[in-house]
């Protein structure tokens, strides 16, 4: 039986963090793009320059990558012009004939400014929230209000989690039916077990984060300490660097664990897995989590996972696979005590296994490229519409609001009489051929 | 210079020349040439923020010295604008590119057959567009020479020279490979701007089919 016709899409995938950065949110759109490709759509990603790396950039199977050449500010994020990337996107978005513009995360300041241009010429977009965000302190009374703005006007948004989706429908008062969940995945054939590589006579327990304060580094100072008193057989890797490692290494020197905890700084990407296999469990300690892709990568690798009951960790594994505990070293103390006692039950292979079923990118691209189909199905909408709904973000942003769209309005038509879209130069696409090596420009109208 | 054949379009902001077959100094070349228009969109702007300076200025300085000032800045600035810019290709001794500023002065730069490794066409990206380019990789220089540096033809024009200097130098072709509706032997295009199409026939005898207008 033939398959449906699908509509086909031309994807722009913005984001402040990408490659060569190395996390999550990079991950993410770099193995989304890769699937959405294998399923006949066109991705192009778009971030701003990382040091030399500047220009027009090809990645696997032909990833067209803009590293446009605006400089990072803050925690590699590019600074707010709020107009001045309209002529880059704009030109981006014509000569690679876009009908989609696709934001990822919150705190990147090129998303949030590609979505609004990108509704002001009249494309559709959506939204992927990766983290959540609290309500209380000022940075996230700012980015709820910048995340309030961004999503009165996008056609879908995805979030990572339940947990996820509520914190964004909270933050941003966007409706809870605009909003779809789609987990993050793993690439289950970078983290097999081997089961050969354990010590035998002793339980590892592993630990790969951030030590930062956000990661829960301060009840690792407390947690570790207590766990080796108790359990003599086991031992600590630590992998990953931050302003928190100052304090574990001291907790180490304290207690004199030198032999039994071993620290071994920024860890690659590439070397994730050989940390992995070498331990039983691992322990995550985050304080806050929308999702939490390291617990599925150890998954995968046949680890026993224990970690914090916070966000959306309690949706990503099945019970059986993982030890929760809420975050009070007390707690978590107790919580490694049942996960030791539960390690003769667990098959890392079965556990791999599973992890595969539940966890695979083309799953999560053929999802994203549903959410696509919904928001190209959604009314276009004219200017007045789009004020209207700008104006009920609140008495003062909402006028704020409205006089940005106006101005930003204004601008596209002073660039439509500027640099005219038939003056345009179309890019071709690229496809790889595998027979000879090379690579082939394509027309597809 | 003995010129044999030429054809040329114009637009708004740019006239792109063709003389192909023509005698260059003695030798047999053919020469691609693209002029800027007498009136484009930044000489508009420039009117514009005339106007605006001089409405702020008159306020305070008087007239004659925002004139003398406006003046000599408009003949700076078309002083060292660049009026054309031409490449000239030279079947079995090289390339030579040409840039004509308005105060006439030219400057030039030959490349031999011998370093040009192959021409090829990237594109270039910055804060606020993204144009295609076409630059000839030297041997040992760690830069590329661009052609049309401050004129920037459009891509559908950057193609044909490509594949003209590609043939009229005998050069291997890049792991670049053009489109598949295209054929090798002609390069055909259709311009959104005039809907005429021109042709360019790469086996020594350069036919132009209608009026070649090209947008910049």
């Amino acid at each position: 039986m033939n398959e449906p016709l699908r509509p086909l899409h031309r994807v722009l995938m913005v984001s402040d963090f990408f490659y060569p950065n190395f996390g999550g949110v990079e991950n993410h759109i770099f193995y989304l793009a890769q699937c959405l490709m294998q399923r006949g759509h066109k991705v192009v990603v778009a971030t701003h320059a990382y040091g030399r790396r500047s220009g027009v950039r090809y990645m696997t199977n032909g990833l067209k990558v803009y590293y446009i050449p605006w400089l990072p500010f803050y925690l590699q994020t590019s600074f707010p012009t709020l107009f001045g990337t309209f002529p880059i996107f704009r030109t981006i978005m014509l000569r690679e004939r876009i009908t989609i513009v696709h934001g990822h995360q919150a705190f990147s300041t090129l998303c949030h400014e590609a979505i609004m241009h990108a509704r002001t010429m009249g494309y559709k977009t959506v939204f992927t929230d990766h983290s959540l965000c609290g309500f209380a302190d000022v940075g996230s009374i700012h980015m709820n209000k910048v995340l309030q703005y961004t999503l009165a006007d996008v056609q879908q948004a995805i979030c990572v989690s339940h947990t996820s989706k509520e914190n964004t429908h909270l933050r941003s008062t966007l409706p809870p039916e605009k909003i779809f969940v789609i987990p993050n995945a793993v690439d289950t054939a970078m983290f097999q077990p081997d089961p050969s590589k354990r010590i035998k006579d002793k339980v590892v327990i592993v630990i790969i984060s951030r030590l930062v304060y956000r990661k829960g580094a301060d009840l690792l100072v407390e947690v570790i300490p207590e766990v080796c008193r108790l359990f003599p057989q086991v031992h600590f890797i630590i992998g990953g660097d931050g302003p928190k490692r100052v304090r574990l290494e001291e907790m180490r020197e304290k207690y004199h664990l030198q032999d039994r905890v071993e620290m071994l700084g920024a860890v690659a990407h590439s070397d994730v897995r050989k940390c992995l296999v070498r331990g039983h469990i691992f322990l995550n300690s985050s304080l806050t989590e929308a999702f939490c892709i390291a617990i599925v990568e150890a998954a995968c690798c046949g680890l026993l996972t224990v970690s914090t009951k916070v966000g959306g960790v309690p949706e990503v594994l099945p019970p059986e696979y993982i030890v929760l505990a809420e975050p009070i070293p007390s707690r978590m103390v107790v919580a490694v005590a049942q996960a030791i006692e539960l390690l003769p039950n667990v098959d890392p292979f079965a556990m791999h296994n599973q992890m595969r079923t539940l966890y695979s990118w083309p799953d999560v691209a053929e999802r994203t490229e549903t959410v696509y189909t919904h928001a190209m199905n959604t009314e276009n909408e004219d200017l007045l519409q789009r004020l209207e709904r700008y104006y009920a973000c609140g008495p003062w942003a909402g006028k704020l609001f409205c006089l940005v769209v106006i101005m930003d309005y204004i601008f596209w038509h002073f660039l439509q009489w500027w640099q005219p879209a038939a003056e345009m130069d179309v890019a071709p696409d690229f496809q790889p051929q595998e027979e000879s090596g090379t690579v082939r420009a394509v027309n597809r109208s | 210079m003995e010129q044999t054949q030429s054809r040329h379009g114009q637009n708004l902001t740019s006239v792109c020349e063709w003389m192909t077959d023509c005698r260059y100094e003695g030798i047999h070349a053919f020469r691609i040439t693209v002029n800027r228009s007498r009136w484009g969109c930044y000489d508009l702007l420039l009117v514009l923020v005339a106007i605006l300076c001089y409405s702020v200025w008159d306020s305070f300085a008087g007239t004659f010295p925002f004139l003398v000032f406006a003046t000599s800045l408009v003949f700076w600035i078309k002083r060292n604008r660049v009026e054309q810019e031409a490449v000239v290709v030279m079947p079995n001794l090289g390339i030579q590119l040409e840039t004509v500023y308005c105060s006439k002065k030219v400057d030039r730069r030959f490349v031999s057959l011998d370093r040009i490794l192959a021409p090829v066409i990237n594109e270039a990206v910055t804060p606020v567009t993204c144009y295609f380019y076409l630059a000839l990789i030297l041997q040992d220089e760690k830069d590329m020479l661009l052609a049309f540096e401050n004129l920037r033809p459009p891509l559908k024009m950057l193609s044909c020279i490509w594949r003209s200097i590609h043939e009229a130098l005998g050069t291997e072709t890049c792991k670049i490979l053009p489109p598949r509706s295209d054929s090798a032997e002609e390069c055909e295009k259709k311009d959104s701007g005039c809907a005429t199409t021109f042709k360019l026939k790469l086996d020594g005898s350069r036919t132009f089919k209608g009026n070649a207008k090209f947008r910049m």
